[in-house]
């Protein structure tokens, strides 16, 4: 059977595009907004995030069969929290700068709904390998969403790319207030589940 | 029975994590004490002129707080009773020429509280430097008041020495825009920033509070008292 047949290769790559968790299930919106107008520290909410949402699955995935029904969803916020926590200190020791920016919003990978979501819909009632990818293929999706909205604010709002001043950028107008704000956030937000949908619908039309 | 076991579920699994991170932080802590200190130091070196942070060494930033900064003295403000940390930085280790006074300040910005630390001459009549240390104001509107452009006329030299009755220290002006070199303002402002209005209000207003505070307490020092 292809990788990509099996019940943890299909939670992979459908959680990248098809069923992106971030233009499809509209989960993970509020970060979405708030790290990224700068690449960099997209970058590291994105690490976080991956690293969360796949060791917390995986956990509730090999504790499903002893953790009571009735708890489950306090001892799923409990392994999450656990693990967010290991990234905050780890961003905090090794990269003092960036915690600086990013720390408030790295507390809040507790509530993003991915997180939970996939713990309760997938890890909970699946077997340790096919929710491992699930929480890696949810993160990546959340990724490549945020990735694509901060590099349109990052070049719009800034003229750079990851810090560095991108080429000819006094040809175009690249100080646009408005990339680096929070309403920024929402236009491309939108344009970008605009664009994912309606890709996404038309290749769900043609399939039929 | 279900319920007990249920309870002692979630004890133990509580435990085990509690414990795990717990672990994890400790085992971290001087790390991230550490990197809280050298971002202090560096701050201070750049804040009195005493080196290029750039090319010291961590040791080296280390040694130059350590020699040439004394922080053992406190003010106080005579109206607030408030207790005000004072920095005397010295040109060399053996403490024979003092090249500055600073002192922190604090206030809300546009987000959340900032802070930072102002330098000013020994005979407390213009800045030397400035320099913010915490801000949480938007990325590449307000957080550029940690940039050299914003800090520069602070580190050039505005006049703080007492203005009229009713007037302030030190004022926002619109960037790229000076007063008239006649007025009283002319050698009092900094340059706002353009998008973020509200954060260098916000600087205006905190450091206003801050040199006045400082102003007061070292009056009070000079007076005996």
């Amino acid at each position: 059977m292809a990788f990509k047949d099996t019940l943890g290769g299909r939670a992979l790559i459908g959680n990248l595009w098809r069923d992106n968790p971030v233009f499809r299930q509209v989960l993970g919106i509020c970060s979405a907004l708030a790290v990224t107008n700068l690449l960099k520290n997209t970058l590291l909410m994105c690490g976080g995030l991956v690293f969360t949402a796949a060791l917390s699955n995986l956990t509730v995935s090999l504790l499903r069969k002893v953790i009571p029904k009735q708890v489950r969803m306090m001892v799923q916020v409990l392994i999450i929290a656990a693990y967010v926590i290991i990234v905050n200190i780890f961003i905090q020791a090794q990269f003092p700068e960036i915690h600086k920016t990013i720390g408030p919003y790295v507390g809040l990978i507790i509530t993003n709904c991915i997180i939970m979501g996939r713990a309760e819909a997938f890890a909970s009632k699946n077997p340790a390998w096919p929710s491992l990818l699930d929480g890696i293929g949810a993160g990546l999706g959340y990724s490549l969403v945020l990735i694509i909205i901060a590099v349109f604010r990052e070049t719009l709002g800034f003229g750079t790319l990851l810090g560095i001043p991108l080429p000819g950028r006094d040809i175009w107008w690249y100080q646009w207030t408005i990339m680096v704000m929070p309403p920024g956030a929402f236009f491309m937000l939108a344009l970008v589940a605009w664009f994912g949908n309606a890709y996404v619908l038309k290749k769900e039309g043609g399939a039929k | 029975m279900k319920r007990v076991k249920t309870v002692l579920f979630m004890v133990g699994i509580a435990a085990l994590y509690g414990a795990g991170v717990t672990g994890l932080y400790l085992s971290t802590k001087g790390t991230v004490e550490q990197n809280k200190k050298f971002v202090k130091q560096k701050a201070l070196v750049e804040l009195f002129g005493l080196g290029d942070i750039q090319t010291l060494s961590k040791e080296k930033i280390a040694a130059i707080v350590e020699t040439q900064i004394d922080q053992n003295e406190t003010l106080t403000d005579p109206q607030t009773g408030e207790q005000i940390p004072l920095l005397k930085a010295y040109t060399d280790a053996e403490h024979t020429t003092l090249k500055a006074y600073g002192f922190e300040f604090k206030g809300i910005g546009f987000w959340a509280e900032i802070k930072g630390y102002i330098a000013v001459d020994a005979s407390l009549q213009k800045t030397v430097g400035l320099k913010v240390i915490a801000q949480a104001e938007t990325p590449g509107l307000g957080a550029r008041i940690e940039e050299p452009f914003f800090v520069k006329p602070f580190a050039d030299g505005l006049d703080i020495s007492k203005p009229a009755p009713g007037k302030s220290y030190i004022y926002m002006g619109i960037a790229g825009s000076k007063p008239d070199p006649g007025t009283p303002q002319y050698r009092r402002t900094f340059d706002a920033i353009t998008g973020a209005t509200q954060t260098s209000l916000a600087m205006e207003r905190m450091l206003n509070a801050s040199i006045a505070e400082f102003r007061r307490a070292a009056d009070n020092r000079k007076a005996g008292k």
